[in-house]
Protein backbone atom coordinates (compact mmCIF):
# COMPACT_ATOMS: atom_id res chain seq x y z
CA UNK A 1 0.00 0.00 0.00
CA UNK A 2 3.13 2.54 1.27
CA UNK A 3 4.91 1.55 -1.40
CA UNK A 4 2.56 1.73 -4.24
CA UNK A 5 1.46 5.10 -3.44
CA UNK A 6 4.71 6.46 -2.90
CA UNK A 7 5.12 4.96 -6.25
CA UNK A 8 2.16 6.64 -8.28
CA UNK A 9 3.30 9.86 -6.06
CA UNK A 10 7.19 9.88 -7.52
CA UNK A 11 5.21 8.95 -11.14
CA UNK A 12 3.18 12.43 -10.86
CA UNK A 13 6.42 14.46 -9.81
CA UNK A 14 9.02 12.58 -12.06
CA UNK A 15 10.41 15.85 -13.26
CA UNK A 16 11.55 17.48 -10.40
CA UNK A 17 11.38 14.63 -7.87
CA UNK A 18 14.35 12.82 -9.30
CA UNK A 19 16.51 16.05 -8.52
CA UNK A 20 15.41 16.23 -5.13
CA UNK A 21 15.37 12.87 -4.06
CA UNK A 22 17.67 13.14 -1.22
CA UNK A 23 15.19 14.45 0.97
CA UNK A 24 12.84 12.15 0.33
CA UNK A 25 13.19 9.24 3.07
CA UNK A 26 14.28 12.11 5.79
CA UNK A 27 11.44 13.14 8.06
CA UNK A 28 13.24 16.50 8.35
CA UNK A 29 12.16 16.93 4.34
CA UNK A 30 8.65 15.95 4.57
CA UNK A 31 8.27 17.76 7.88
CA UNK A 32 8.29 21.04 5.89
CA UNK A 33 6.80 19.93 3.52
CA UNK A 34 3.83 19.40 5.48
CA UNK A 35 4.20 22.78 6.89
CA UNK A 36 4.04 24.25 3.73
CA UNK A 37 0.97 22.39 2.40
CA UNK A 38 -1.21 23.15 6.06
CA UNK A 39 -2.12 26.25 5.48
CA UNK A 40 -3.79 25.07 1.82
CA UNK A 41 -4.83 21.82 3.57
CA UNK A 42 -6.59 23.60 6.24
CA UNK A 43 -8.21 26.63 4.26
CA UNK A 44 -9.36 23.68 1.77
CA UNK A 45 -10.82 21.85 4.83
CA UNK A 46 -13.16 24.64 6.14
CA UNK A 47 -13.81 25.97 2.73
CA UNK A 48 -13.98 23.26 0.86
CA UNK A 49 -14.53 20.06 2.59
CA UNK A 50 -16.48 21.59 5.36
CA UNK A 51 -19.33 23.64 2.97
CA UNK A 52 -19.45 20.62 0.68
CA UNK A 53 -20.01 18.30 3.87
CA UNK A 54 -23.01 20.37 4.86
CA UNK A 55 -24.61 20.27 1.65
CA UNK A 56 -24.62 16.47 1.85
CA UNK A 57 -26.26 16.65 5.14
CA UNK A 58 -28.33 18.84 4.22
CA UNK A 59 -29.39 16.78 1.41
CA UNK A 60 -30.56 14.08 3.50
CA UNK A 61 -33.20 16.97 4.96
CA UNK A 62 -36.69 16.79 3.57
CA UNK A 63 -37.50 19.63 0.61
CA UNK A 64 -40.57 21.26 2.27
CA UNK A 65 -42.18 20.10 -1.14
CA UNK A 66 -42.33 16.65 0.68
CA UNK A 67 -44.31 17.65 3.48
CA UNK A 68 -42.39 15.26 6.32
CA UNK A 69 -42.10 15.65 9.78
CA UNK A 70 -39.48 17.92 11.71
CA UNK A 71 -36.45 16.36 11.92
CA UNK A 72 -36.29 14.09 8.89
CA UNK A 73 -33.42 12.57 8.29
CA UNK A 74 -33.11 10.31 5.07
CA UNK A 75 -33.19 9.98 1.33
CA UNK A 76 -36.37 11.28 0.85
CA UNK A 77 -35.36 13.07 -1.45
CA UNK A 78 -33.09 10.95 -3.70
CA UNK A 79 -36.48 9.03 -3.89
CA UNK A 80 -38.19 11.82 -4.86
CA UNK A 81 -35.91 12.86 -7.84
CA UNK A 82 -35.64 9.32 -8.91
CA UNK A 83 -39.48 8.91 -9.18
CA UNK A 84 -40.22 12.26 -10.82
CA UNK A 85 -40.37 12.85 -14.38
CA UNK A 86 -39.47 15.91 -14.32
CA UNK A 87 -36.16 15.47 -12.79
CA UNK A 88 -35.61 12.61 -14.38
CA UNK A 89 -35.67 14.06 -17.88
CA UNK A 90 -33.85 17.02 -16.80
CA UNK A 91 -30.55 14.61 -15.87
CA UNK A 92 -31.01 12.44 -19.08
CA UNK A 93 -30.47 15.66 -20.91
CA UNK A 94 -27.62 17.07 -19.12
CA UNK A 95 -26.03 14.08 -20.04
CA UNK A 96 -27.43 13.97 -23.64
CA UNK A 97 -26.20 17.57 -23.96
CA UNK A 98 -22.16 16.39 -22.68
CA UNK A 99 -22.46 13.56 -24.82
CA UNK A 100 -22.86 15.64 -27.70
CA UNK A 101 -20.31 18.48 -26.68
CA UNK A 102 -17.64 15.94 -26.10
CA UNK A 103 -18.05 14.13 -29.23
CA UNK A 104 -18.22 17.31 -31.50
CA UNK A 105 -15.39 19.13 -29.86
CA UNK A 106 -13.17 16.07 -30.13
CA UNK A 107 -14.37 15.65 -34.08
CA UNK A 108 -13.28 19.59 -34.28
CA UNK A 109 -10.91 19.94 -31.84
CA UNK A 110 -8.80 16.63 -33.15
CA UNK A 111 -7.89 17.78 -36.72
CA UNK A 112 -7.22 21.02 -35.63
CA UNK A 113 -4.72 19.82 -32.83
CA UNK A 114 -3.04 17.82 -35.73
CA UNK A 115 -2.70 20.68 -38.27
CA UNK A 116 -0.69 22.57 -35.50
CA UNK A 117 1.42 19.57 -34.93
CA UNK A 118 2.07 19.37 -39.06
CA UNK A 119 2.92 22.65 -39.43
CA UNK A 120 5.26 23.08 -36.18
CA UNK A 121 5.38 26.96 -36.65
CA UNK A 122 1.33 27.69 -35.73
CA UNK A 123 1.68 25.37 -33.25
CA UNK A 124 4.57 26.86 -30.78
CA UNK A 125 3.90 30.44 -32.14
CA UNK A 126 0.57 32.76 -30.83
CA UNK A 127 -1.82 30.76 -32.75
CA UNK A 128 -2.61 28.16 -29.75
CA UNK A 129 -2.60 31.37 -27.52
CA UNK A 130 -5.44 33.37 -29.92
CA UNK A 131 -7.40 30.09 -29.55
CA UNK A 132 -8.01 29.75 -25.98
CA UNK A 133 -8.43 33.47 -25.75
CA UNK A 134 -12.30 32.35 -25.01
CA UNK A 135 -11.54 30.44 -22.36
CA UNK A 136 -9.96 33.73 -20.79
CA UNK A 137 -12.74 36.01 -21.52
CA UNK A 138 -14.71 34.11 -20.19
CA UNK A 139 -18.41 32.05 -20.82
CA UNK A 140 -20.67 35.63 -20.31
CA UNK A 141 -18.89 37.80 -23.06
CA UNK A 142 -19.20 34.28 -25.70
CA UNK A 143 -22.51 33.63 -24.55
CA UNK A 144 -23.90 37.26 -24.80
CA UNK A 145 -22.09 37.06 -28.47
CA UNK A 146 -24.39 33.75 -29.23
CA UNK A 147 -27.42 35.70 -28.48
CA UNK A 148 -27.04 37.89 -30.39
CA UNK A 149 -25.89 35.95 -33.69
CA UNK A 150 -28.41 32.96 -32.97
CA UNK A 151 -31.28 35.50 -32.01
CA UNK A 152 -34.48 34.79 -34.16
CA UNK A 153 -33.63 37.37 -36.52
CA UNK A 154 -30.31 37.39 -36.17
CA UNK A 155 -27.31 37.07 -38.11
CA UNK A 156 -27.40 33.31 -38.09
CA UNK A 157 -31.07 33.30 -39.33
CA UNK A 158 -29.84 35.04 -41.97
CA UNK A 159 -27.16 33.26 -43.37
CA UNK A 160 -29.35 30.35 -43.12
CA UNK A 161 -31.96 32.24 -45.47
CA UNK A 162 -29.44 33.26 -47.30
CA UNK A 163 -28.21 30.10 -48.39
CA UNK A 164 -31.48 28.33 -48.75
CA UNK A 165 -31.42 26.67 -46.18
CA UNK A 166 -34.52 27.84 -44.44
CA UNK A 167 -37.08 29.90 -46.06
CA UNK A 168 -38.18 31.68 -42.63
CA UNK A 169 -36.23 32.27 -39.47
CA UNK A 170 -36.10 28.90 -37.46
CA UNK A 171 -36.11 29.08 -33.38
CA UNK A 172 -32.33 28.70 -32.78
CA UNK A 173 -32.34 30.03 -28.91
CA UNK A 174 -33.70 28.58 -26.35
CA UNK A 175 -32.89 24.98 -28.29
CA UNK A 176 -30.47 22.77 -26.88
CA UNK A 177 -28.90 23.04 -30.05
CA UNK A 178 -28.16 26.40 -28.77
CA UNK A 179 -26.41 25.13 -25.61
CA UNK A 180 -24.54 22.33 -27.48
CA UNK A 181 -23.14 24.89 -30.39
CA UNK A 182 -21.71 27.07 -27.15
CA UNK A 183 -20.49 24.43 -25.23
CA UNK A 184 -18.38 23.01 -27.92
CA UNK A 185 -16.98 26.16 -29.15
CA UNK A 186 -16.28 27.15 -25.42
CA UNK A 187 -14.63 23.46 -24.23
CA UNK A 188 -12.77 23.60 -28.08
CA UNK A 189 -9.54 25.30 -26.66
CA UNK A 190 -9.25 23.08 -24.16
CA UNK A 191 -9.59 20.10 -26.01
CA UNK A 192 -6.94 20.86 -28.81
CA UNK A 193 -4.60 22.28 -25.89
CA UNK A 194 -4.68 18.74 -24.77
CA UNK A 195 -4.63 16.73 -27.69
CA UNK A 196 -1.70 19.27 -29.48
CA UNK A 197 0.15 17.77 -26.26
CA UNK A 198 -0.49 14.48 -26.82
CA UNK A 199 0.43 14.78 -30.24
CA UNK A 200 3.63 16.56 -29.74
CA UNK A 201 5.33 13.46 -27.81
CA UNK A 202 4.41 11.29 -30.46
CA UNK A 203 8.04 10.76 -31.58
CA UNK A 204 9.10 11.48 -34.95
CA UNK A 205 11.48 8.73 -35.39
CA UNK A 206 8.51 6.41 -34.98
CA UNK A 207 6.92 8.02 -37.70
CA UNK A 208 9.96 7.84 -39.96
CA UNK A 209 10.26 4.44 -38.75
CA UNK A 210 6.72 3.48 -40.59
CA UNK A 211 7.36 5.57 -43.57
CA UNK A 212 10.68 3.67 -44.37
CA UNK A 213 8.88 0.37 -44.13
CA UNK A 214 6.67 1.71 -46.44
CA UNK A 215 3.77 3.02 -44.76
CA UNK A 216 1.45 5.26 -46.60
CA UNK A 217 0.60 8.60 -44.65
CA UNK A 218 -3.04 7.30 -43.78
CA UNK A 219 -1.64 4.14 -42.61
CA UNK A 220 1.04 5.81 -40.54
CA UNK A 221 -1.92 7.92 -39.11
CA UNK A 222 -3.89 4.68 -38.38
CA UNK A 223 -1.71 2.87 -36.67
CA UNK A 224 0.94 4.88 -34.94
CA UNK A 225 -0.14 8.00 -34.99
CA UNK A 226 -3.76 7.82 -33.80
CA UNK A 227 -3.16 4.99 -31.25
CA UNK A 228 -0.31 6.98 -29.41
CA UNK A 229 -2.29 10.01 -29.17
CA UNK A 230 -5.72 8.27 -27.64
CA UNK A 231 -4.63 9.14 -24.31
CA UNK A 232 -4.44 12.59 -24.98
CA UNK A 233 -7.62 12.69 -26.73
CA UNK A 234 -9.43 10.57 -23.42
CA UNK A 235 -8.02 13.29 -20.96
CA UNK A 236 -8.96 16.08 -23.55
CA UNK A 237 -12.79 13.95 -23.16
CA UNK A 238 -13.13 14.19 -19.47
CA UNK A 239 -12.36 18.19 -19.13
CA UNK A 240 -14.56 18.92 -22.06
CA UNK A 241 -17.25 16.65 -20.11
CA UNK A 242 -16.40 18.23 -16.59
CA UNK A 243 -16.59 21.54 -17.90
CA UNK A 244 -19.76 20.89 -19.93
CA UNK A 245 -21.50 18.99 -17.36
CA UNK A 246 -21.04 21.93 -14.90
CA UNK A 247 -21.41 24.87 -17.06
CA UNK A 248 -24.40 27.16 -16.31
CA UNK A 249 -24.28 30.41 -18.53
CA UNK A 250 -24.59 28.55 -22.20
CA UNK A 251 -27.94 26.84 -20.29
CA UNK A 252 -29.47 29.43 -18.32
CA UNK A 253 -29.32 31.60 -21.77
CA UNK A 254 -29.12 29.87 -24.15
CA UNK A 255 -31.95 27.15 -22.89
CA UNK A 256 -34.10 29.36 -21.46
CA UNK A 257 -36.38 28.37 -19.00
CA UNK A 258 -37.70 24.92 -20.44
CA UNK A 259 -34.28 23.41 -21.31
CA UNK A 260 -33.37 23.12 -17.61
CA UNK A 261 -29.96 21.40 -16.93
CA UNK A 262 -28.75 20.03 -13.49
CA UNK A 263 -27.20 23.20 -12.90
CA UNK A 264 -29.52 25.15 -14.14
CA UNK A 265 -32.06 23.46 -12.24
CA UNK A 266 -29.66 24.14 -8.67
CA UNK A 267 -29.90 27.74 -9.31
CA UNK A 268 -33.82 27.42 -10.27
CA UNK A 269 -34.48 25.93 -6.63
CA UNK A 270 -32.86 28.07 -4.70
CA UNK A 271 -33.51 31.10 -6.26
CA UNK A 272 -36.84 30.78 -7.17
CA UNK A 273 -38.02 28.79 -3.76
CA UNK A 274 -34.88 28.85 -1.24
CA UNK A 275 -35.12 25.16 -1.35
CA UNK A 276 -31.94 24.00 -0.02
CA UNK A 277 -32.76 20.53 0.58
CA UNK A 278 -33.99 19.70 -2.69
CA UNK A 279 -30.93 22.12 -4.01
CA UNK A 280 -28.13 20.20 -2.49
CA UNK A 281 -29.98 16.76 -3.16
CA UNK A 282 -29.43 17.78 -7.07
CA UNK A 283 -25.92 18.81 -6.30
CA UNK A 284 -25.09 15.71 -4.94
CA UNK A 285 -26.36 13.98 -7.98
CA UNK A 286 -24.33 16.33 -10.26
CA UNK A 287 -21.12 15.88 -8.20
CA UNK A 288 -21.58 12.25 -8.31
CA UNK A 289 -22.51 11.91 -12.29
CA UNK A 290 -19.47 14.53 -12.54
CA UNK A 291 -16.84 12.60 -10.25
CA UNK A 292 -17.49 9.67 -11.44
CA UNK A 293 -17.12 10.46 -15.03
CA UNK A 294 -13.90 11.95 -14.15
CA UNK A 295 -12.58 9.17 -11.87
CA UNK A 296 -13.60 5.91 -14.27
CA UNK A 297 -11.44 8.22 -17.45
CA UNK A 298 -8.84 8.81 -15.10
CA UNK A 299 -7.99 5.46 -13.86
CA UNK A 300 -8.51 4.13 -17.05
CA UNK A 301 -5.72 6.95 -19.02
CA UNK A 302 -3.84 5.62 -15.60
CA UNK A 303 -4.18 1.96 -16.34
CA UNK A 304 -3.37 2.20 -20.10
CA UNK A 305 0.01 4.48 -18.99
CA UNK A 306 0.82 1.30 -17.05
CA UNK A 307 0.98 -0.97 -19.66
CA UNK A 308 3.12 1.08 -21.72
CA UNK B 1 3.25 15.36 -55.34
CA UNK B 2 3.44 18.89 -54.30
CA UNK B 3 0.18 19.81 -55.80
CA UNK B 4 -1.01 17.50 -53.24
CA UNK B 5 1.05 19.15 -50.64
CA UNK B 6 -0.59 22.51 -51.39
CA UNK B 7 -4.01 20.85 -51.57
CA UNK B 8 -3.63 19.74 -48.32
CA UNK B 9 -2.11 22.83 -46.84
CA UNK B 10 -4.74 24.77 -48.35
CA UNK B 11 -7.62 22.41 -46.96
CA UNK B 12 -5.78 22.66 -43.25
CA UNK B 13 -5.66 26.58 -43.82
CA UNK B 14 -9.10 26.29 -44.75
CA UNK B 15 -9.92 24.11 -41.86
CA UNK B 16 -8.23 26.30 -39.10
CA UNK B 17 -10.05 29.75 -40.61
CA UNK B 18 -13.32 27.62 -40.46
CA UNK B 19 -12.32 26.66 -36.29
CA UNK B 20 -11.00 30.62 -35.70
CA UNK B 21 -13.97 32.08 -36.75
CA UNK B 22 -16.54 29.46 -34.80
CA UNK B 23 -14.67 29.80 -31.79
CA UNK B 24 -13.07 33.66 -31.53
CA UNK B 25 -16.80 35.06 -33.88
CA UNK B 26 -18.66 35.75 -30.60
CA UNK B 27 -16.65 37.80 -28.45
CA UNK B 28 -15.89 39.61 -31.92
CA UNK B 29 -19.60 39.97 -32.53
CA UNK B 30 -19.77 41.73 -29.12
CA UNK B 31 -16.79 43.89 -29.58
CA UNK B 32 -18.19 44.68 -32.86
CA UNK B 33 -21.77 45.16 -31.60
CA UNK B 34 -20.80 47.54 -28.79
CA UNK B 35 -19.86 50.11 -31.65
CA UNK B 36 -23.63 49.89 -33.03
CA UNK B 37 -25.70 53.03 -32.84
CA UNK B 38 -28.71 50.32 -32.73
CA UNK B 39 -30.58 50.65 -29.68
CA UNK B 40 -31.02 46.84 -29.18
CA UNK B 41 -30.34 43.54 -30.80
CA UNK B 42 -31.08 42.19 -33.55
CA UNK B 43 -29.79 44.50 -35.40
CA UNK B 44 -27.72 45.00 -38.39
CA UNK B 45 -24.64 47.63 -38.16
CA UNK B 46 -26.51 50.84 -38.33
CA UNK B 47 -23.62 53.45 -37.38
CA UNK B 48 -20.50 54.11 -35.39
CA UNK B 49 -20.68 55.47 -32.11
CA UNK B 50 -18.16 55.20 -29.12
CA UNK B 51 -21.44 56.53 -27.15
CA UNK B 52 -22.53 53.17 -25.22
CA UNK B 53 -18.82 53.23 -23.53
CA UNK B 54 -19.62 56.91 -22.11
CA UNK B 55 -22.94 55.34 -21.12
CA UNK B 56 -21.02 53.79 -18.58
CA UNK B 57 -20.95 56.79 -16.71
CA UNK B 58 -24.57 57.21 -16.07
CA UNK B 59 -24.87 53.97 -14.41
CA UNK B 60 -23.23 53.79 -11.09
CA UNK B 61 -24.85 50.01 -10.15
CA UNK B 62 -22.50 48.81 -12.88
CA UNK B 63 -19.39 50.76 -11.79
CA UNK B 64 -20.21 49.43 -8.01
CA UNK B 65 -19.91 46.12 -9.01
CA UNK B 66 -16.88 46.91 -11.33
CA UNK B 67 -15.41 47.86 -8.06
CA UNK B 68 -17.12 45.07 -5.94
CA UNK B 69 -15.56 42.82 -8.53
CA UNK B 70 -11.74 44.30 -8.46
CA UNK B 71 -12.00 44.13 -4.81
CA UNK B 72 -13.10 40.67 -4.79
CA UNK B 73 -10.62 39.76 -7.42
CA UNK B 74 -8.11 41.14 -5.51
CA UNK B 75 -8.44 39.47 -2.06
CA UNK B 76 -9.06 36.09 -3.58
CA UNK B 77 -6.08 36.37 -5.76
CA UNK B 78 -3.93 37.91 -2.39
CA UNK B 79 -5.39 35.06 -0.49
CA UNK B 80 -4.69 32.30 -2.75
CA UNK B 81 -0.90 33.34 -3.58
CA UNK B 82 -0.50 33.29 -0.09
CA UNK B 83 -1.88 29.78 0.61
CA UNK B 84 -0.97 28.40 -2.99
CA UNK B 85 2.85 29.49 -3.25
CA UNK B 86 3.85 27.35 -0.51
CA UNK B 87 1.72 23.99 -2.26
CA UNK B 88 3.72 24.84 -5.49
CA UNK B 89 7.11 24.99 -3.54
CA UNK B 90 6.42 21.46 -1.47
CA UNK B 91 5.22 19.73 -4.55
CA UNK B 92 8.18 20.49 -6.62
CA UNK B 93 10.56 20.15 -4.13
CA UNK B 94 9.87 17.21 -1.65
CA UNK B 95 8.21 13.67 -2.54
CA UNK B 96 6.09 12.73 0.39
CA UNK B 97 3.36 10.54 0.65
CA UNK B 98 0.28 10.22 -0.67
CA UNK B 99 1.42 13.52 -3.33
CA UNK B 100 -0.73 12.44 -5.61
CA UNK B 101 -4.06 12.35 -3.31
CA UNK B 102 -2.97 15.91 -2.23
CA UNK B 103 -2.73 16.69 -5.47
CA UNK B 104 -6.07 16.00 -6.98
CA UNK B 105 -7.34 17.86 -3.44
CA UNK B 106 -5.80 20.78 -4.23
CA UNK B 107 -6.30 20.90 -7.67
CA UNK B 108 -10.05 19.89 -6.93
CA UNK B 109 -11.76 23.17 -7.15
CA UNK B 110 -11.17 23.39 -10.98
CA UNK B 111 -13.12 20.34 -11.37
CA UNK B 112 -15.90 20.91 -9.29
CA UNK B 113 -18.82 22.76 -10.65
CA UNK B 114 -18.57 26.38 -9.61
CA UNK B 115 -22.36 26.42 -8.91
CA UNK B 116 -22.04 23.73 -6.73
CA UNK B 117 -18.88 25.71 -4.92
CA UNK B 118 -21.15 28.92 -4.56
CA UNK B 119 -23.89 26.88 -3.27
CA UNK B 120 -21.85 25.58 -0.42
CA UNK B 121 -20.66 28.22 0.70
CA UNK B 122 -24.09 29.10 0.62
CA UNK B 123 -25.32 26.50 2.70
CA UNK B 124 -21.89 26.87 5.44
CA UNK B 125 -22.91 30.76 6.01
CA UNK B 126 -26.54 29.46 6.36
CA UNK B 127 -25.83 26.80 9.06
CA UNK B 128 -23.66 29.27 10.91
CA UNK B 129 -26.55 31.76 10.35
CA UNK B 130 -24.16 34.04 8.54
CA UNK B 131 -26.10 36.12 6.05
CA UNK B 132 -24.18 35.63 2.65
CA UNK B 133 -21.59 38.56 2.85
CA UNK B 134 -18.27 39.72 0.94
CA UNK B 135 -16.19 38.06 3.27
CA UNK B 136 -18.30 34.45 1.89
CA UNK B 137 -17.96 35.63 -1.51
CA UNK B 138 -14.45 36.46 -1.25
CA UNK B 139 -13.50 33.01 0.18
CA UNK B 140 -14.91 31.25 -2.08
CA UNK B 141 -13.42 32.88 -4.59
CA UNK B 142 -10.10 32.29 -2.84
CA UNK B 143 -10.64 28.51 -2.83
CA UNK B 144 -11.21 28.51 -7.05
CA UNK B 145 -8.38 30.63 -8.00
CA UNK B 146 -5.67 29.21 -5.69
CA UNK B 147 -5.06 25.93 -8.35
CA UNK B 148 -4.49 28.59 -10.71
CA UNK B 149 -1.48 30.16 -8.60
CA UNK B 150 -0.16 26.70 -8.09
CA UNK B 151 -0.02 25.68 -11.33
CA UNK B 152 1.47 29.27 -12.51
CA UNK B 153 4.08 28.61 -9.60
CA UNK B 154 4.81 25.37 -10.41
CA UNK B 155 5.27 26.21 -13.99
CA UNK B 156 8.02 28.24 -12.82
CA UNK B 157 9.85 26.17 -10.33
CA UNK B 158 9.83 22.97 -12.21
CA UNK B 159 13.05 24.99 -14.36
CA UNK B 160 14.44 26.04 -11.61
CA UNK B 161 17.60 24.27 -10.14
CA UNK B 162 17.68 23.63 -6.36
CA UNK B 163 21.66 23.65 -6.35
CA UNK B 164 21.17 27.31 -5.81
CA UNK B 165 19.45 27.10 -2.83
CA UNK B 166 21.21 24.23 -1.59
CA UNK B 167 24.52 26.68 -1.92
CA UNK B 168 22.71 29.17 0.19
CA UNK B 169 21.78 26.91 2.87
CA UNK B 170 26.01 25.81 2.65
CA UNK B 171 26.57 29.01 3.50
CA UNK B 172 24.19 29.13 6.49
CA UNK B 173 21.24 30.77 5.47
CA UNK B 174 18.35 29.40 6.88
CA UNK B 175 14.58 28.48 5.19
CA UNK B 176 12.80 32.25 5.45
CA UNK B 177 16.36 33.65 4.22
CA UNK B 178 16.55 30.98 1.56
CA UNK B 179 12.84 31.60 0.67
CA UNK B 180 13.01 35.44 0.71
CA UNK B 181 16.66 36.13 -0.72
CA UNK B 182 16.53 33.29 -3.47
CA UNK B 183 13.24 31.70 -4.59
CA UNK B 184 11.31 34.78 -4.60
CA UNK B 185 13.67 37.03 -6.80
CA UNK B 186 13.98 34.08 -9.49
CA UNK B 187 10.27 32.82 -9.24
CA UNK B 188 8.87 36.60 -9.45
CA UNK B 189 7.70 36.10 -12.72
CA UNK B 190 5.63 32.93 -11.36
CA UNK B 191 4.31 35.10 -8.40
CA UNK B 192 3.30 37.74 -10.77
CA UNK B 193 1.38 35.60 -13.38
CA UNK B 194 -0.61 33.43 -10.69
CA UNK B 195 -1.53 36.57 -9.38
CA UNK B 196 -3.16 38.03 -12.24
CA UNK B 197 -4.35 34.68 -13.42
CA UNK B 198 -6.18 34.28 -10.42
CA UNK B 199 -7.43 37.83 -10.82
CA UNK B 200 -8.84 37.05 -14.03
CA UNK B 201 -10.26 33.88 -12.88
CA UNK B 202 -12.49 35.34 -10.03
CA UNK B 203 -12.73 39.04 -12.38
CA UNK B 204 -15.06 36.55 -14.60
CA UNK B 205 -16.75 34.31 -12.74
CA UNK B 206 -20.30 34.40 -12.25
CA UNK B 207 -21.65 30.85 -10.88
CA UNK B 208 -19.55 31.27 -7.56
CA UNK B 209 -21.10 34.10 -6.84
CA UNK B 210 -25.15 33.42 -7.88
CA UNK B 211 -26.23 33.04 -4.35
CA UNK B 212 -24.06 35.00 -2.43
CA UNK B 213 -24.43 38.89 -3.61
CA UNK B 214 -26.00 41.16 -2.04
CA UNK B 215 -27.47 44.29 -3.28
CA UNK B 216 -24.11 45.58 -1.69
CA UNK B 217 -21.68 43.22 -2.95
CA UNK B 218 -22.85 42.37 -6.27
CA UNK B 219 -20.31 41.95 -9.00
CA UNK B 220 -19.77 42.75 -12.49
CA UNK B 221 -20.41 39.42 -13.98
CA UNK B 222 -23.65 39.24 -12.00
CA UNK B 223 -24.60 42.56 -12.97
CA UNK B 224 -24.26 41.56 -16.45
CA UNK B 225 -26.56 39.15 -16.07
CA UNK B 226 -29.23 40.30 -14.40
CA UNK B 227 -29.44 43.23 -17.25
CA UNK B 228 -29.09 40.64 -19.40
CA UNK B 229 -32.18 38.82 -18.72
CA UNK B 230 -34.42 41.88 -19.60
CA UNK B 231 -32.24 43.08 -22.57
CA UNK B 232 -29.69 42.46 -25.25
CA UNK B 233 -27.87 45.83 -26.23
CA UNK B 234 -24.94 47.58 -27.28
CA UNK B 235 -24.71 49.09 -23.91
CA UNK B 236 -24.09 45.57 -22.05
CA UNK B 237 -21.85 44.49 -25.01
CA UNK B 238 -19.60 47.79 -24.70
CA UNK B 239 -19.35 46.11 -21.26
CA UNK B 240 -18.43 43.06 -22.21
CA UNK B 241 -16.12 44.27 -24.48
CA UNK B 242 -14.33 46.21 -21.41
CA UNK B 243 -14.11 43.10 -19.96
CA UNK B 244 -12.71 41.43 -22.57
CA UNK B 245 -10.09 43.90 -23.44
CA UNK B 246 -8.75 44.57 -19.68
CA UNK B 247 -8.43 40.22 -19.61
CA UNK B 248 -6.25 40.43 -22.96
CA UNK B 249 -4.07 43.00 -21.70
CA UNK B 250 -3.80 40.73 -18.56
CA UNK B 251 -2.95 37.59 -20.46
CA UNK B 252 -0.72 39.49 -23.00
CA UNK B 253 0.98 40.72 -20.22
CA UNK B 254 1.58 37.13 -18.22
CA UNK B 255 2.56 35.46 -21.63
CA UNK B 256 4.82 37.85 -23.54
CA UNK B 257 6.23 40.27 -20.77
CA UNK B 258 6.46 37.62 -17.72
CA UNK B 259 7.12 34.71 -20.04
CA UNK B 260 5.07 32.48 -18.39
CA UNK B 261 2.87 29.72 -20.23
CA UNK B 262 0.01 29.37 -18.22
CA UNK B 263 -1.83 27.45 -21.29
CA UNK B 264 0.30 24.96 -22.81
Amino acid sequence: MTESTAKLASAISKPSGRRWRRRRSGTWGTGQARLLLLPALAFLTLFLVLPLGITLYNSFLASPVLAKPDGYFGAANYVYISGTGIYIDIIIRTLRICAFVVIFTILFSYPTAFIFRRYARLGSGSAILILSFPMLAGPLVVVLGWMILLADGGPVNSWLMWLGITSSPIEILRSEAAIIIALVQFTLPFAVLNIFNALSQVEHHLIEAARSLGASPLRRFWHVILPLSLPGVLSAAVITFSLAISSFIAPAYLGGGTKLVMTTLISETILGSYDLAMASTIAVVLLVFSLTVVIAMNSALTRHAARR
Amino acid sequence: MSARISLGSAGAIAWLVLIYLFVLGPAAVVIIGSFNTATSFPSDFEGFTFGWYAQLGEHPEFLDALFVSIQIGAIAAFVGSVIGIPVALALARYDFRFKGMITAFIMAPLILPQIVLGMAMLQLLTALQLPATFLGLALIHAVFVMPYVVRAMLSCLTGLSPSVSEAAASLGANAWQRFLLITLPITRAGIMAGFIFAFIMSFINLPLSLFLTTPTSTTLPIRMFAYMESQIDPFIAAVGSLTVIAVIAGSFFIEKILKVRLLA
